[in-house]
């Protein structure tokens, strides 16, 4: 397991390096700079930014001193410093010797943070955001399922699946607004936006405080997003588990004279897990990495917009960090999913 | 190590938690707080006044750092700021020099976590604004290793400063700018023209702490960071408390300011802003945590018939210009019956009324009434063009029976940057010449870097969406700097490639630069009122639409300021007990 | 070999499978009739042969003796007490007694429990044992079913087809039942591996008295382990007689058609042989014929098959047969 667990995470250096290949063309290609303006900069000024940025060597160049920032650890002897260009996530002292890395440079838009300042404050907000309402996504969606299962084709499953497809179909766009809209602006029970934690955080990213202050910025947004993903898994979980239960070793689990809970709890609900397992891993990654309209709906300092905004302002490093922030945590969850599946099956493994 | 960091995270979530229990109520109650937001795409970029660019930063350094002179926010009048007055001398070679003569009673400060304090030099001393700080600001913003997105402001007007921005010269002292004692600085300016004494007072020529940012005996270099709050230093009335990125930022009375006329002590203690889309932020004003918001557009229909809301709403002007650009070289328009045409054609006060609904003005012209040396409404009724269907008809059929066609046969194409506010207006426009002018003009949408690309560049579609706001309250920001030959939207590559509209008039080029530099303001407002009838009318190289308008909402205990410059003096302000 | 000792009863044993459409408010379209009035006995040490094509309803009737399905109507009586009046608990209890083996070896065994978790599970469910004597009775059984007793931790997908049908027997015979269902136990196997399987049922059988519904879909297969021989046909028995008897006399001609297309080891007596080609295709069950179910592909129909139903009835002694001219055949 270990051995395969190495592989796997060499693999993603991989998977990375070509996602970041795809990304770097990709941005490059289409028409635009992070310099273009609708009161046009000056061409001089222009050139001035090119060449503070680097933006004036040549491609292949660019990307190599990219890959040489981010990837390859600096061992050093001069201490970090405060330079935007010069920010490191990780920053090891071993006696007067630095290992360093990680930079995933400055922002050309909020011209005074760096691209790890970001992740610095933003990701664990999102992450913070992310989890609950991943968690609240499972605490509904499973039981839901199971009991739309259970009692198939009857008023029960209706009403579940009922509330699954509202899920699914009502999305957090137009949810988010009711939300506000009554609890917030109607009977100011909740704060209508923001968050209730900031940097510094925890450990890097939990929050320092968990009490109501905390929670209830929290409740909204978690369940704007929870829901739409408690559908999905309600719906995967019915499916699942209907499959299941008509597999033969539940008729062998009832011929035993098993109680019909140990026969579900058992038999079916485990075996039925494994898809549902399969979606949380991207489902963890994209909730976890931040979503544009919760986070732009409730005013939440979130990771979310900079997906967006990066694309629109053409801001090179955020774009590269993003989007190598969302296949790290896509490739890690499915990572994770995969170690699950061999607790969960017993057939799969892994050397 | 690492040990020590969680103990010491604990701790401090402890005693958080403690504070949070124990501070119910109690202190701070007689603060006066103003919770306002930015609207926008979230975090404010920067605090640097060497290269802030966008309304929310230059917003905040408004408030903490003060120009040498000031640019009233209501009048759009210059008025003095650091320096209390200032003379002007032409110089042999054409140049002019102004001479600033500064207070010499504004210190430093800078939030401590407990108070603002004041900022002691080295030697124990307060650290006082001197006229070296501006020269160090003003070097700052050219410096190209700084790359200023906004150092051509000086650089078109202060001598010297382009070359130096341009890395021709290392050479500072080349720069027409001359520390004369602590509290005097003369600045060179190319030509004597009328904004220069605007320009200098601007975001781009303020003072910076050097010592803050490069470090001296007994203070750390903080670089690039010294715009965050842990390090910011400013001495205008409000300095920077909290910057939460991307959620909030606070600014903090400075109650060492002292006080002029112009710029006086602030009557609120601090001042939040969130960082909030505009739906988001009007909702927060009407649960009542936001003071003041701006109005999301589709809210405008209830707030106007709400009897409380309505009260609070106002409508003022925003110093900018929403028009449609002409390809002047491209085929059909590049005639100018046909430009003609289709600007007589759109009904402007239909579309502000029925599409736009914000209060925005039609334009008739081009540079927004209120800008010094602009013509308004009032002194020039008839100027420029508006909505006449007969008119328009009569310009389209002359130009169809010149060259045999039909109306057809005309095949336009209009492009604006993918937002549905663009959409809307772009589909009322073309239905309105569908109907006057029986034209079919096909809407293209693009990406907004994508779209800049395209307009600035030698293909520029034959009609684009553009739009223009203030650097500086002068005519000659608008109508100069967007349209004569070489300005934002008519650029001319160095090979003599034509981009944007692509326009060529050089009387209107010749007209645009003598305005500059024309000292009377009587015969300064009549050359630039010549200009517009050129531009939108003469030549019709763009179609102006409609002037901006600011929507604001502010709840009744507020005593404000509305600021047509694109930012508000908080200052100014008060909050009544409520 | 047969004596008057029932122990099973099924008698006018109804099974219909409702068909519905719609998704609030479902809407009966139609029926399928897996078992329709079925009755026969099954003698206590005896085992029964259950033959039939696929669909004919075989299966349901021993799913419905279990009461994994609960019969439309009709009853089932095991020692003297009506499995269709239980419920819960009591239901629970005398499934001890009858057990099922299931045809996929790979399907009826949760992948995800060991084979000692597999077998020992019905003892700490019916709390019959003690742990460490679960572990001992798994250990026991494996050895009974011959297999290693070692390999009671591991999980069935590292065994083949036949190791797995072992450990299905021996999860059937964890709780000492009197009676099994199996349920074509040897049609997913090779046909090396079919005879160990029988082999081994007939070894427990002998050992510990049980008594066996054998289902099959094929009359070869039952032929060596039954005492008994059931036909069935489109949700009825057609007929039913001791194992040399259906074997050598068949009486009804659908019987006749399947003995015909069982190969015969003797070439000499294989080419002798007149093969009955049955016409056309099994009809549905979702609308049988009426009359003689068979009557759609009888090569001796005549019009009465068409409208009665013919009456099961014993020919000859403990031979049973459901056609209006099986005595032509005697």
């Amino acid at each position: 397991m270990g051995r395969y667990i190495i592989r796997r995470l060499l693999n993603m250096l991989v998977v990375v390096l070509v996602v970041s290949i795809i990304t770097f063309g990709l941005m490059h290609a289409i028409p635009g700079g992070p310099f273009s303006r609708e009161k046009k900069l000056p061409e001089e000024t222009i050139r001035v930014l090119n060449e503070r940025y680097h933006l004036d060597d040549p491609l292949w160049k660019q990307y190599g001193n990219y890959v040489y920032a981010v990837f390859i650890p600096h061992i050093t002897t001069t201490p970090p410093s405060n330079s935007l260009s010069d920010d490191f996530m990780i920053n090891v002292n071993i006696g007067s010797v630095w290992i360093r890395w990680m930079n995933f440079g400055p922002s050309y838009k909020s011209r005074s943070r760096s691209v790890n300042d970001i992740f610095r404050d933003n990701l664990p907000i999102s992450a913070q955001l992310g989890l609950l309402s991943l968690i609240l996504a499972v605490l509904i969606g499973l039981p839901l399922g199971v009991l739309s299962a259970l009692k198939q084709n009857t008023i029960l499953d209706y009403l579940g699946m009922g509330v699954a497809i509202f899920g699914v179909s009502v999305p957090v766009i137009v949810l988010g607004p009711i939300l506000v809209w009554i609890f917030g602006v109607a009977l100011k029970w909740l704060p209508v936006s923001g968050w209730g934690s900031h940097p510094p955080f925890l450990l890097g990213f939990l929050p320092t405080n968990f009490g109501w202050q905390y929670i209830k910025y929290a409740i909204m947004p978690t369940v704007a997003l929870g829901l739409g993903s408690s559908a999905v898994i309600a719906r995967l979980t019915r499916a699942s588990l209907l499959q299941t239960v008509r597999e033969d070793y539940i008729r062998t689990a009832r011929s035993k004279g098993l109680r019909e809970s140990v026969i579900i709890s058992r038999h079916a609900l485990k075996n039925s897990l494994i898809p549902v397992i399969t979606i949380l891993g991207p489902l963890f990654a994209t909730l976890v990495t931040g979503t544009f309209v919760t986070e732009l709906i409730f005013g939440i300092p979130g990771m979310g917009k900079y997906f967006v905004t990066s694309i629109t302002n053409r801001d090179y490093p955020v774009i590269m960090g993003t989007i190598l922030l969302y296949a790290v945590f896509l490739v890690l969850a499915n990572l994770l999913v995969d170690i699950a599946y061999a607790y969960l099956d017993p057939r799969i493994k892994y050397d | 190590m690492r040990k020590l960091y969680i103990t010491f995270c604990l701790l401090i979530a402890l005693s958080m938690l403690l504070t949070a229990c124990g501070a119910t109520g109690g202190a701070g109650q007689d603060l006066k707080i103003l919770y306002t937001s930015f609207s926008g795409e979230g975090d404010v970029p920067t605090l640097d006044p060497a290269i802030a660019e966008d309304t929310s930063s230059i917003q905040i350094i408004e408030e903490t750092f003060i120009g040498l002179t000031n640019i009233n926010e209501v009048t759009s009048a210059v008025e003095p700021g650091m320096a209390t007055d200032w003379e002007e001398t032409i110089n042999s070679d054409g140049t002019v020099t102004i001479t600033f003569n500064m207070r010499d009673d504004v210190s430093w400060v800078r939030w401590n976590g407990e108070e603002v304090e004041k900022v002691k030099s080295c030697d124990g001393d307060d650290r006082m604004v001197t006229a070296s700080d501006f020269a160090y600001g003003i070097q700052r913003n050219q410096d190209p290793a700084v790359a200023s997105p906004y150092a051509y402001l000086l650089g078109i007007v202060l001598k010297g400063a382009a070359e130096f921005n341009s890395g021709e010269t290392s050479d500072f002292s080349t720069v027409g700018v001359d520390v004369i004692d602590d509290s005097t600085i003369a600045l060179t300016f190319l030509a004597p023209a009328a904004y220069n004494s605007q320009i200098a007072g601007l975001w781009v020529a303020r003072p910076q702490p050097k010592w803050l940012i490069e470090g001296d005996e007994c203070t750390e270099a903080v670089g690039e960071r010294w715009g965050e709050a842990e390090f910011f230093q400013s001495y205008g009335p409000f300095t920077l408390k909290e910057w939460i990125h991307d959620s909030s930022l606070t600014i903090v009375k400075n109650p060492f300011w002292p006080g002029t006329d112009e710029i006086p002590v602030s009557k609120i203690d601090e001042i939040n802003f969130k960082m909030l889309d505009v739906t988001v932020q009007f909702a927060e004003y009407e649960a009542g945590t936001i003071d003041a918001s701006d109005v999301p557009l589709d809210a405008i229909d209830r707030i106007k018939a709400d009897p409380v809301l309505s009260k609070e709403y106002l409508i003022a002007p925003e110093q900018c210009s929403y028009f449609y650009g002409f390809n002047n070289q491209a085929e059909f328009t590049n005639d100018v019956r046909v430009r003609r045409a289709l600007s007589l054609a759109v009904d402007r006060q239909s579309l502000v009324d029925n599409v736009t609904k914000g209060g925005q003005e039609p334009a008739q012209w081009f540079s927004r009434p209120g800008l010094a040396a602009a013509p308004t409404i009032a002194s020039h009724p008839d100027l420029g063009i508006s909505f006449d269907a007969e008119a328009a008809q009569a310009e389209l059929q002359s130009y169809l029976d010149d060259k045999g066609i039909t109306a057809a046969d005309v095949d336009l194409t209009l492009l604006f940057n993918t937002s549905s506010t663009h959409q809307k207006i772009a589909e009322a426009i073309q239905q309105m010449w569908k109907d006057t002018l029986d034209l079919d003009v096909k809407l293209i949408n693009q990406e907004f870097a994508v779209f800049l690309e395209t307009t600035d560049g030698p293909n520029a579609p034959q009609i684009f969406r553009s739009g223009w706001c203030l650097d500086y309250p002068d005519a000659n920001n608008f109508i100069r700097d967007v349209f004569a030959s070489g300005g934002n939207t008519n650029a001319v590559d160095a090979d003599g490639t034509l981009n944007g509209i692509q326009w060529v008039n050089e009387d209107f080029d010749e007209l645009v630069i003598a305005a500059a530099l024309e000292s009377d303001p009587a015969i300064r407002l009549a050359m630039y009122a010549e200009a517009e009838e050129i531009l939108v009318d003469k030549d019709a190289a763009i179609a102006p639409i409609y002037w901006y308008s600011l929507n604001k909402i502010t709840k009744p205990y507020i005593i404000r300021t509305y600021g047509v410059t694109g930012h508000e003096a908080y200052e100014k302000w008060d909050i009544l007990p409520h | 070999m047969t004596t008057n000792n029932v122990l099973l009863r099924v008698k006018n044993l109804v099974k219909h499978f409702p068909i519905t459409q719609g998704i609030l408010f479902q809407k009966h379209v139609g029926t399928v009739h897996a078992v329709d009035d079925v009755s026969f006995n099954i003698h206590k040490g005896e085992t029964l042969g259950l033959v039939g094509e696929s669909g004919c309803g075989k299966s349901t009737i021993g799913r419905t003796i279990l009461q994994l399905y609960r019969p439309t109507s009709g009853s089932v009586v095991y020692d003297g007490v009506d499995l269709v009046a239980l419920h819960g608990e009591e239901l629970r209890k005398i499934r001890r007694n009858i057990q099922m083996i299931f045809q996929d070896p790979y399907a009826s065994l949760n992948p995800r429990m060991s084979v000692g978790e597999i077998i020992g599970e019905p003892l700490a469910v019916h709390k019959i044992a003690s742990k460490n004597e679960i572990k001992e009775r798994v250990e026991h059984l494996l050895e009974l079913v011959g297999l290693n007793p070692a390999f009671a931790n591991r999980f069935p997908h590292e065994f083949s087809g036949g190791q797995r049908q072992r450990i299905g027997v021996a999860r059937a015979l964890s709780l000492q039942p009197a009676f099994i269902v199996c349920d074509e136990p040897i049609s997913a196997l090779d046909v090396s591996i079919q005879a160990q399987v029988v082999n081994l049922l007939e070894e427990l059988q002998e050992q510990f008295g049980l008594t066996y519904l054998f289902i099959a879909h094929d009359l070869s297969m039952v032929q060596h382990i039954s005492d008994r021989v059931a036909v069935m046909y489109l949700g009825v028995i057609v007929e039913l007689a001791d194992q040399d008897k259906l074997y050598t006399k068949p009486l009804h001609p659908y019987t006749q058609a399947l003995l015909s297309a069982v190969p015969i080891p003797n070439p000499a007596s294989e080419v002798k042989r007149k093969s009955i080609i049955l016409q056309g295709e099994v009809p549905s069950p979702i609308n049988p014929p009426s009359g003689c179910r068979f009557h759609t592909r009888c090569p001796i129909k005549e019009s009465i098959c068409t409208e009665t139903r013919p009456e099961f009835r014993e020919l000859e002694p403990g031979h049973f047969v459901a056609c209006h001219f099986a005595e032509r055949f005697i």
